[in-house]
């Protein structure tokens, strides 16, 4: 039941919001409550008699009804354990963006909070969907809000980065409808009954898709323009939360439904491909950001980076790559939101985010300048901080996968200390900047409690990482052969039960690698 | 701040080297637990390639927090913090931290022998490259910092020989001097209105009597002078190291060498501050505050820690008494047998008193008495041994081009020209297109259908 309130509550209140004639403060303050309420409820899910069960195996919060029947489609949702943490993720950033969108006075508010909402349940739906059609429906009726919101409430040049946003997202889509009837008509669309394939165009239909909409490279070109002229809300839920939709795609299907049952499936014979782009990237991605003139640029080339950090675990398997990896997606989820409203918080104040022009905003500026030298550390994982466990789980997982994949990640690893503190210091020190006028106030107490929230998020996970990572994979029913330590001996770990295999970061292991 | 960013990266390059040892640890004993990948590092070793990298990797983490060559240059670049900060975190305790790291994980170096040497010859050639860079420094908080990294480098050696308890030792002695000089050359750069150039200084003597006691006692524990702190401990080093065989040999005279050059460096800046007529900025700054050596608050601590490096040494004296190598012997046994011989370890102790002594002398000739001229300063001394030239040439300026680079010819032209080439290739064929466009939606549903339909063909084909 919770699962379907999550995903009806907001489309229901994208509806009232719509139909709502009122001011837009009365239709924005409308759609944040609901925002809120929706966090609540996901919140409940730890509480309460039906409380979620962290180390169950099974699908929770089910729910099923037949839909098209002849063809076993049917409305199909529940919540495995990790996806329970990217549905609070996706509550906590479309808060943040409503916040953020309320407090900026987005104009025809009706249609804009609308989208919003409607956006959130399309989310919620396609993180909880186990049934293949839904998915694909939840996918699409994402994009659409994001298409328009780019599109109407853009920057400048906001109809070429929409043009370049749906020509990628496009192509992506309409090859993953194929794959999704080609496959679920042999297979069956039900993702817990469906049967596993070995068939290389099908695993590349998926898992192209999906590199277009996280993106990795070299599928990133719509991402820089998008990220640059979407407003800041929804560039931080793009950034933030869409990117996330790509990586729980490769989890829930291209992982578990065409398996590593060695050479001859794809996952075994084109891992190598994904390490290496994903490899790629993360160096690529890393060297833009440290060039990028803009400070969109960066946290977009940065963003780059991240989700191809989180491929390298992805792709590496086995249980500390993978758990690392969800860490990972709730914290950049976390960090690249705050990022993209500090960024709209900057740029509504100097009008410009070029950082030749910036500078100097720390002095008479404490607010501003704490937030973003707290949030830019933590996002360059420093030890201690949540990205630092996420970053260490993958690239230890990743190591054990090949060293060479690591070595790019700890490359990488020095990159985003250049690139993240090149942003801090182009922004906050040097002498004030010509596009920074002399009063430019400090952060306002709206703008601080939504990005303050998202930062108090951040150093609760720095707190206890294992909260999360210990708490991604109780289970997905499908089991997925994984080589491990000893390469030569296949190990059954893969997504079905890591957390009973051996206690790496047990109580005692976990002070002494993750959390200092 | 490009001091702090220097710091930074330099740190995520240790950083990054040690998390490669970590994850070959998790790899191969399957725990980071120290007392767990212990009792199974010896199934690692010795001298395997495993071993060797997790400890090159702890390694190359020590010295870049450490600030070992060549990882050393952010240390004195970061001294342009608040005084006590640099007292505090650069020169007593956070620095030194790479001592720590590789005394608590010394298993893991005994099993690889080769690193453990290189650990020890890092920290000889440290000692001596950055004690002859301190004796060229003007900035009187930078001499302290080389000096810092000079008697880091005496700890590695220490810890390279397997002599723990004396690394340990000279860490907890280092502090204590340390922090004096820091504290000290704060109070002197107050009381000159911020001025840190020791050559606009002199003759602070008689004005600052105190200081300038406080000074000497940490100059001097600093040079290894009886009865002060750091004469026990670097004996103790020096002692170890010579009964090693020849290598050790080596070790002990770069370590003896070293004492040379720490005396003279650290015997210059007391002359060229304290001694000699008063200078300008001295007589005019003076005059203004009436009290010279500042507040209470900020002197007392310093009078706290002279007397820390005056009698800190006492806590072990060789083949006396070993409070501090007992203290320790749960995590790193101690070489206490050095005592074994004990005319030899006199004859020691005496040949590198001789030696300070000997460079306190000529620091008297050429800087207080002036009876020398002091000698033309080698340029490669000046650019700090071009280490910082060499990076920017070597590292930055190719990773800042490549970035430039990719950014140009092919983000711009290969990534984000495709989608605009499809975008004109599309504007083309709409005009094509424009004819079927007959606003009818039956039409548009039945071309969407043909083209999946088509996809799907190929699909079923190619399956």
């Amino acid at each position: 039941m919770l699962t379907t309130s999550l995903i009806a509550l907001p489309l229901a209140g994208a509806l009232a919001v719509f139909l709502l004639p009122a001011s837009k403060e009365w239709v924005g303050s409308l759609a944040l409550a609901v925002a809120l309420a929706e966090l609540g409820l996901w919140i409940t899910g730890f509480f309460g008699k039906r409380q979620f069960d962290f180390g169950s195996a099974k699908i929770q919060f089910e729910q099923k009804h037949a839909w098209i029947s002849d063809l076993g489609i049917s409305y199909h949702v529940g919540l495995f354990t990790f996806s329970f943490w990217l549905v609070g993720l996706t509550t906590v950033v479309m808060a943040a963006a409503i916040a953020y969108g309320l407090w900026a006075g987005r104009e025809r508010a009706n249609a804009y909070y609308a989208l919003m909402l409607f956006l959130t349940g399309a989310v919620v739906c396609v993180f909880s969907a186990q049934d293949l059609i839904l998915f694909y429906v939840a996918f699409e009726a994402m994009m659409i809000p994001l298409y328009l919101l780019i599109g109407v409430w853009g920057g400048e040049r906001r109809v070429a980065a929409t043009f370049k946003f749906v020509a990628y997202t496009m192509a992506g889509s309409l090859l993953m409808l194929v794959t999704i009837i080609v496959y679920g008509l042999s297979h069956g669309f039900d993702l817990t009954t469906a049967t596993t394939s070995s068939s290389v165009w099908l695993f590349l239909g998926f898992a192209i898709a999906f590199t277009v909409k996280a993106p990795l490279f070299p599928l990133h070109g719509w991402l820089p323009d998008a990220y640059r002229e979407a407003p800041p809300e929804v560039a931080a839920v793009l950034s933030g939360l869409i990117s996330k939709v790509a990586a729980f795609g490769f989890l829930r299907i291209v992982f578990t439904k065409f398996p590593d049952l060695g050479a001859g499936t794809p996952l075994h014979d084109l891992r190598a491909l994904f390490l290496a782009l994903s490899a790629t990237g993360l160096i690529y991605g890393s060297l833009l950001a440290f060039r990028a003139p803009d400070f969109r640029g960066v946290v977009a080339y940065s963003s780059l980076a991240q989700m191809s950090l989180i491929g390298l675990g992805l792709f590496s398997g086995g249980e500390l790559a993978l758990s690392g990896s969800v860490l990972q997606m709730v914290n950049h989820g976390l960090i690249s939101t705050a990022l993209f409203l500090l960024a709209g918080a900057i740029e509504s104040r100097t009008s410009t985010g070029v950082l030749k022009r910036l500078g100097g905003m720390a002095r008479g500026r404490p607010i501003l300048a704490s937030l973003l030298v707290a949030i830019g550390v933590i996002s360059l994982a420093v030890p201690g901080s949540s990205a630092f466990a996420g970053e260490f789980m993958i690239l230890a997982g990743t190591f054990q996968r090949g060293w060479g994949w690591a070595l790019a990640g700890l490359v990488a690893i020095v990159l985003a200390a250049m690139y993240m503190l090149r942003l801090i210091s182009a922004v906050l020190h040097r002498e004030p900047g010509e596009a920074v006028p002399e009063h430019t106030p400090d952060l306002r107490p709206a703008e601080l409690c939504i990005v303050g929230a998202l930062l108090a998020g951040m150093l609760a996970i720095s707190v206890w990482p294992a909260g999360i990572a210990k708490h991604s994979f109780a289970c997905l029913t499908e089991t997925q052969t994984v080589s491990t330590t000893q390469p030569s001996t296949p190990v059954q770990i893969g997504l079905e039960c890591v957390s009973a295999t051996q206690p790496l970061f047990g109580s005692s292991a976990t002070s002494a690698g993750v959390n200092p | 701040m490009a001091a702090a960013k220097k710091a930074f990266v330099m740190n995520a390059i240790g950083d990054a080297a040690m998390a490669l040892a970590l994850f070959l640890l998790i790899q191969h004993t399957g725990t980071l637990e120290f007392q767990a990948v212990f009792s199974k590092a010896a199934s690692l070793g010795p001298n395997t390639w495993v071993i060797n990298l997790v400890a090159a990797g702890l390694l190359v983490g020590a010295i870049a927090k450490s600030a070992q060559i060549p990882l050393h240059t952010w240390l004195p670049d970061a001294m342009e913090g608040p005084t006590p900060v640099s007292a505090l975190i650069h020169a007593a305790t956070m620095v030194t931290a790479g001592v720590y790291l590789i005394v608590r994980t010394h298993p893991l170096f005994e099993q690889a022998p080769h690193v453990q040497q290189t650990v020890a010859g890092i920290g000889a050639v440290t000692l001596l490259a950055t004690g002859a860079i301190a004796l060229v420094q003007t900035d009187i908080k930078r001499v302290i910092a080389y000096s810092t990294m000079s008697q880091i480098g005496y700890m590695f050696l220490a810890a390279g020989i397997g002599a723990y308890s004396a690394a340990m030792f000279h860490l907890v002695t280092h502090a204590f001097f340390k922090a004096l000089l820091f504290l000290g050359a704060g109070v002197v750069i107050h009381a000159l209105d911020g001025e840190q150039d020791m050559r606009k200084m002199g003759g602070l003597r008689r004005r600052m009597p105190r200081t300038f006691v406080a000074m000497l006692i940490g100059a001097g524990a600093l040079a290894g002078l009886p009865p002060l702190a750091g004469f026990f401990s670097k004996d103790a080093i020096l002692a170890t190291a010579f009964s090693e065989g020849v290598y050790g040999k080596v070790l002990f005279s770069a370590g003896l060498a070293g004492v040379l050059l720490t005396a003279l460096y650290s015997f210059r800046l007391i002359f060229l501050v304290f001694s000699g007529e008063e200078s300008e900025l001295v007589r005019e700054c003076l005059s203004k505050h009436k009290g010279g050596e500042g507040p209470r608050w900020m002197t007392a601590p310093v009078a706290v820690l002279a007397l820390l490096a005056f009698a800190g040494g006492w806590l072990e004296v060789a083949g006396l008494w070993h409070p501090f190598s007992r203290f320790l012997e749960g995590i790193a046994p101690a070489a206490i047998v050095v005592s074994s011989t004990p005319a030899r370890e006199w004859l020691l102790s005496g040949v590198s008193v001789i030696v300070a002594l000997g460079g306190l002398w000529i620091a008297w000739m050429i800087y207080s008495a002036r009876s020398q001229p002091a000698p033309r300063t080698p340029k490669a001394l000046i650019e700090k041994l071009y280490f910082d030239r060499a990076y920017d040439l070597l590292f930055y300026r190719p990773a800042v081009l490549l970035a430039h680079r990719l950014a140009s010819l092919f983000e711009q032209q290969v990534i984000e020209r495709s989608v605009e080439e499809v975008g004109t290739g599309a504007l083309r064929g709409g005009r094509v297109a424009a004819a079927i466009q007959n606003g009818l939606a039956r039409s548009y549903v039945l071309l969407v259908a043909a083209g999946a339909s088509l996809v799907l063909l190929l699909f079923l084909i190619f399956r």
